[in-house]
């Protein structure tokens, strides 16, 4: 993942005149939260060792080892599933959470070293926009002075002056002048959205952190906002990391984007790249899910199977290796492509339990038609096939047969699963683009 | 504008918008009949107490140029409700107007001392008062200060101050008030340590419905934004996190006045608290239950001052909560 | 065509507060037919819940039907009709509420929410809550249920139905939630199943995972859905015909593909337009100027025209009712409620255009400001 964040060079197809100067620069960030903060959280009795209490805490991993740059002006789109650590990479970004590791470097200072009021005095150059328009505005205060806020924070002109650049700023962002005294209640949610952005820029910043500042709204007060965000990001000279969820918005507002999983970064890429010619399964599997408003474009949608692990225990190797539609087959058993699929499919069931229990041949003639593979792979499908099978099952008691289901996972599992270079290396490759000239890293082993 | 006004009625009916504004308050309480009743009750309770401090100050004064003129020639003045009247001059244990033996001289008759019992009572009104506002005060700003500063920090800081905190909860109330007057007061018990004593042994419960607000204030986004905006921690505590924790609290400082007083006239009437001849409802109370089959109208007038006052105080507290508390309001 | 399962006619329900009474739902009909999906879609504020809700005649005070007919198989939801003193009083073959709760709802016309949390009791285990719902239900034994309520938990696709049978909500992810949902609407095999936004909540990808699911059980039992929803893409997804909700009224109704490729409504168009897309570029959406204006004091006329391009004099006086527009190819009937359509002979042709609409039509991207509309 060393070299994720390279500056993109020449990476200005669309926008000729962007400079290509490095904004901010995030290599190997970390940040994992240990869960309980308690005085007796974490507390372990285990009366085999001495002292027979232990402190430990679970970590959740919630982003793990992410670099990227972002060069000025440009909008670098952020998009994953929720708990992917979109959010959580975002703070850290800007340090309102410490990060774990690794070193945030903004306009060439690092903020992962910087404290108290150094960093304190820093937040006048970064600016945030929240998703939730409710949430984001302290009701008990008008809107003056939520937008008045940070440049009294950074002592940022006279009283008077504040007022008119406050009012000014409500009309850059589409309110009127005499918004000023309204609280947030009166406004609706694209207007506190607006609201969010003139706070935002009212000290004057050079990057903003977008949290999924669209996602709680309609989808004709979104284009509204998109739209304005898009204005004032010209106007104002911004750089915009623009996190979001819904890759329509992203493909509509970024420059380049960046697909995170798990805590990772699995793809980045120029947009145009990106959204053409995805390399990493799992993007190409985002791409797949979304529903186009289009009838006659009938989406294979439903695409991946199962569910994100914990971030607490993340999968080795890839992290999306679990839910791979393209899981590389493990050397040494010689499986041919056929038997491979038959084998994950086989996999896959055991470990969910899709199948009720039946005689061993029945089960054979559902996933293997073609016959098991040969050698030792075929071995451990008939150890699996029999240990599941109604013979063995019938007249256990439920747990008992829990047991033997887990079993075959397990047997399953370690011996092809875990035996396969996605479970065992960490995938980081360059791939050349099809569009464009800039950068595009895939984390995905297919690309060795 | 009319251009603006039609802009903001964008959402629609079915989701009423909350009021903050102070008006919206004051018109929600005083729209309940229950709490009017309530703030009627505290305002008269406030009134004669104010009323008393008149009396017993300015109404005896006179200024140089205006010799003549004394308040007493335009308002009723009392006697000082603590003046033993000497002997022959004041009947004891008089029973009040409406009863055959009474007279309009004294219309809730007299105690064991031949004193007026209606200016004690009246007087009774400007301790309670006192008494439970101060040591609810003291309670509240002390709890406010632990409460935010524990919840907003969290972690250590946290831990530390929950654990004290937790430590003198867990010490019953009644007997830590008694411990610390008769400690900080070397044996001579005063109302001031009984007031005291009350505050502090209140500051956890403050605290902690503090604290437990500004946990969930502290995960609005507005409090991330002002952090993100580089506001000072000490800033974002007074301009965010206090103001939005504050209504919950408002009123069970509301509550906790009537609390309060009860628990000082029940320190009093122990012996703890005010002392004679301190014209306090409770010490009265503890006075009188000697006198219980004489003359019961002496315990009957304090409890009935007690009972109103911490009637109205409960009665404005619960309006209060109906109006502060936005999920209520549809 | 055959009589249609649900039939909807003019249903209005409204909302008596304090601020003015809110036409949430305003005089709209529809129809919903055997083992067809249909789409009620629209932006928060245009009715399309508190329509679906009106069906099963859930709506809470101070909501209120006040009009309108609405039939299933036969029987009478609701329905008024004038008494001898001209007043309007329910009719007596309307079901009783008894009835609603013991015949309708979940039996016959079962609800998937939008948040599976708020309709799954934290306390007792997701099998068996199932387990009891299909007890009560069907009447089975205790026994028999529990097998049934394994067998459906592995119907919507719930790995290890039996290991999690025994487990309780807040174990379940969102998309597994919403599948034990779909379990629990499934179980008493109802005809009928409305679907509020049940995706709205859920990742993309499990999104995709749920709307397989409903696709593959429709096509196994023959259900029919009314799926609210405010997303176009599922709309083009998943529903065989839609009506588009704006301000409690329905604008257009059409078979899913003319409403993408016919579209009749200048509303359906703007939304169309303001959507950014995941399988191209555009560099500019075009966005709907204004927000919904309120539902107690609606625009005069056409309830569109102070955000519609096209508006002109006319569309302020007239109020456009959904008329026949056209016929497509498989004869069903795409309807509209626009002025510029010749059914109506409104006049709008030599009428002049409003204002707003010449600024609209020259393609302007962003509200001034200070402009009459606002969001």
């Amino acid at each position: 993942m060393s070299s994720f964040g390279e500056t993109p060079t020449g990476s200005d197809s669309s926008t000729a005149e962007r400079d290509s100067e490095t904004l901010l620069e995030v290599e190997g960030l970390k940040k994992h939260f240990t869960t309980g903060s308690g005085l007796l959280s974490g507390l372990r009795v285990d009366p085999g060792s001495f002292p027979p209490v232990r402190r430990e805490h679970e970590r959740v991993r919630a982003v793990d080892d992410v670099s990227f740059s972002i060069a000025r002006g440009e909008t670098l789109g952020l998009v994953g599933e929720s708990g992917c650590g979109k959010s959580t990479l975002g703070r850290t970004v800007l340090r309102l959470l410490e990060p774990t590791a690794g070193t945030i470097r903004f306009d060439g200072e690092d903020l992962a070293s910087l404290g108290g009021e150094a960093l304190r005095r820093k937040r006048a150059e970064m600016g945030m926009i929240f998703q939730d328009p409710h949430a984001s505005l302290n009701p008990r205060m008008t809107v003056g002075t939520i937008v008045e806020e940070p440049m009294v924070a950074h002592g940022m002109l006279d009283g008077e002056g504040r007022e008119a650049r406050a009012k000014s700023l409500l009309e850059d962002v589409g309110l009127e002048a005499h918004h000023y005294h309204r609280y947030p209640h009166e406004f609706s949610g694209g207007q506190r959205q607006r609201v969010n952005l003139a706070r935002a820029l009212s000290v004057d910043p050079d990057f903003v952190v977008c949290d999924e500042p669209v996602s709680a709204l309609d989808v004709s007060v979104q284009a509204q906002v998109l739209n304005t965000m898009a204005r004032l990001q010209a106007e104002f000279g911004l750089t915009y990391l623009f996190i979001a969820h819904d890759l329509s918005v992203i493909r509509h507002i970024a420059d380049r984007v960046a697909v995170m999983y798990l805590g990772t970064v699995v793809e980045l890429a120029e947009k145009e790249e990106l959204f053409e010619n995805p390399q990493h399964p799992y993007t190409q599997a985002l791409l797949e899910s979304i529903p186009v408003p289009d009838p006659r474009e009938s989406g294979t949608r439903g695409v991946l199977e199962g569910e994100v692990p914990s971030p607490v225990d993340p999968p080795s190797g890839c992290r999306f290796r679990t839910r791979c539609p393209v899981l590389i087959a493990p050397e040494g058993y010689g499986f041919g492509d056929a038997e491979w699929e038959a084998t994950r499919g086989f996999v896959r069931a055991v470990k969910r339990r899709t199948f009720e229990p039946a005689p061993a041949a029945e089960v054979r003639e559902r996933f293997f038609p073609e016959g098991v593979p040969d050698g030792e792979a075929g071995e451990l499908v008939e150890t699996a096939l029999s240990l599941v099978s109604a013979a063995e099952l019938e007249g256990l008691e439920e747990d008992a047969r829990t047991a033997r289901w887990h079993e075959a996972s397990e047997l399953l599992l370690e011996s092809f699963a875990e035996e396969s270079i996605c479970a065992r290396e960490r995938p980081h490759y360059e791939v050349d683009p099809v569009y464009g000239d800039g950068e595009h890293l895939a984390a995905c082993h297919r690309h060795r | 504008m009319a251009v603006g006004e039609s802009q903001l009625e964008t959402d629609t009916g079915s989701r009423t918008e909350v009021d903050y504004g102070w008006r919206h308050t004051v018109s929600t309480v005083m729209g309940d009949t229950t709490a009017r009743w309530g703030f009627y009750i505290v305002a008269f309770v406030f009134l004669v107490s104010a009323y008393t401090m008149v009396d017993s100050n300015l109404a005896r004064l006179t200024f140089g140029a205006f010799e003549d003129f004394t308040f007493a020639e335009w308002l009723p003045i009392f006697d000082h409700p603590e003046r033993i009247p000497p002997p022959g001059e004041g009947e004891s244990n008089v029973p009040p107007a409406f009863h055959a033996e009474g007279s309009m001289a004294n219309p809730l008759g007299t105690d064991p001392a031949g004193r007026d019992y209606f200016t004690r009572i009246v007087y009774g009104a400007q301790v309670s008062v006192s008494v439970g506002v101060v040591s609810t005060l003291i309670g509240f700003v002390g709890g406010t200060i632990i409460g935010a500063v524990s919840g907003f920090y969290g972690g250590k800081v946290d831990d530390a101050l929950m654990r004290a905190v937790e430590t003198v909860y867990a010490i019953p109330p009644l007997i830590l008030i008694i411990v610390f007057t008769v400690f900080v007061s070397g044996g001579s018990p005063d109302i001031i340590y009984a007031v005291f004593g009350v505050g502090i042994a209140f500051i956890p419960v403050f605290a902690r419905i503090i604290r437990s607000e500004v946990l969930s204030v502290r995960e609005m986004d507005y409090i991330e934004a002002a952090r993100a905006s580089g506001v000072k921690n000490r800033d974002i505590i007074r301009r965010h996190v206090i103001p939005n924790s504050f209504a919950p609290v408002l009123v069970y400082a509301t509550l906790q006045i009537g609390v309060t007083i009860l628990i000082v006239a029940g320190l009093s009437f122990l012996g703890y608290g005010a002392q004679p001849p301190t014209p306090d409802w409770g010490q009265m109370l503890s006075v009188s239950h000697g006198y219980m089959h004489s003359n019961v109208w002496l315990s009957i007038w304090p409890g009935v001052a007690i009972l109103l006052t911490i009637m109205g105080f409960n009665l404005f507290g619960d309006g209060l909560q109906d109006a502060l508390d936005p999920r209520i309001d549809d | 065509m055959t009589d249609p399962l649900l039939r909807v006619e003019n249903l209005t329900t409204q909302f008596f507060t304090e601020a003015g009474t809110v036409r949430a739902v305003d005089s709209i009909s529809f129809e919903v037919h055997e083992g067809e999906i249909v789409g009620l879609v629209g932006e928060s504020g245009a009715g399309k819940s508190v329509a679906s809700m009106s069906l099963l005649r859930l709506v809470e005070s101070p909501g209120e039907i006040v009009a309108g007919e609405i039939t299933y198989k036969g029987r009478t939801i609701f329905g008024l009709e004038e008494t001898a003193d001209g007043s309007l009083s329910e009719r007596p073959e309307m079901l009783s509420e008894e009835e609603m709760r013991r015949e309708i709802r979940g039996n016959e016309i079962a609800v998937i929410f939008q948040d599976p949390m708020e309709s799954l009791n934290p306390v007792f285990t997701v099998g068996g809550q199932l387990r009891e719902f299909i007890e009560l239900n069907r009447g089975l034994s205790k026994r028999v249920a529990r097998e049934e309520a394994i067998r459906m938990l592995r119907e919507v696709g719930i790995p290890d139905p039996e290991g999690r049978y025994e487990e309780y909500p807040h174990q379940f992810s969102g998309g597994m939630r919403q599948r034990v949902l779909i379990a629990m609407a499934l179980a008493c095999e109802p005809s009928l199943i409305i679907a509020d936004e049940p995706t709205t909540a859920l990742d993309v990808t499990v999104e995709g995972q749920i709307l397989d699911l409903v696709d593959d059980l429709q096509e196994k039992y023959g259900t029919s859905f009314i799926w609210v929803t405010h997303d176009l893409g599922v709309v083009a997804e998943i529903c065989d015909r839609v009506n588009v909700m704006y301000l409690g009224e329905i604008v257009e109704q059409a078979p899913v593909d003319d409403l993408f490729y016919e579209t009749a409504h200048p509303y359906t168009e703007a939304l169309l337009e303001s959507m950014p897309r995941p399988d191209l570029t555009v560099e500019e959406i075009q966005s709907i100027r204004g927000v919904m204006p309120s539902a107690i004091a609606p625009p005069s006329g056409c309830r569109f025209h102070p955000r519609c391009r096209y508006a002109r004099e006319a569309c302020k006086r007239v109020h456009p009712d959904p008329r026949r527009v056209a016929t497509s190819a498989d004869g069903e009937t795409h309807r509209a409620a626009c002025l510029r359509h010749d059914v109506f002979e409104s006049g709008y042709e030599a009428s002049a255009p409003l204002e707003h609409a010449t600024a609209l039509s020259d393609r302007e991207v962003e509200r001034p400001p200070g402009g009459e509309g606002g969001e």
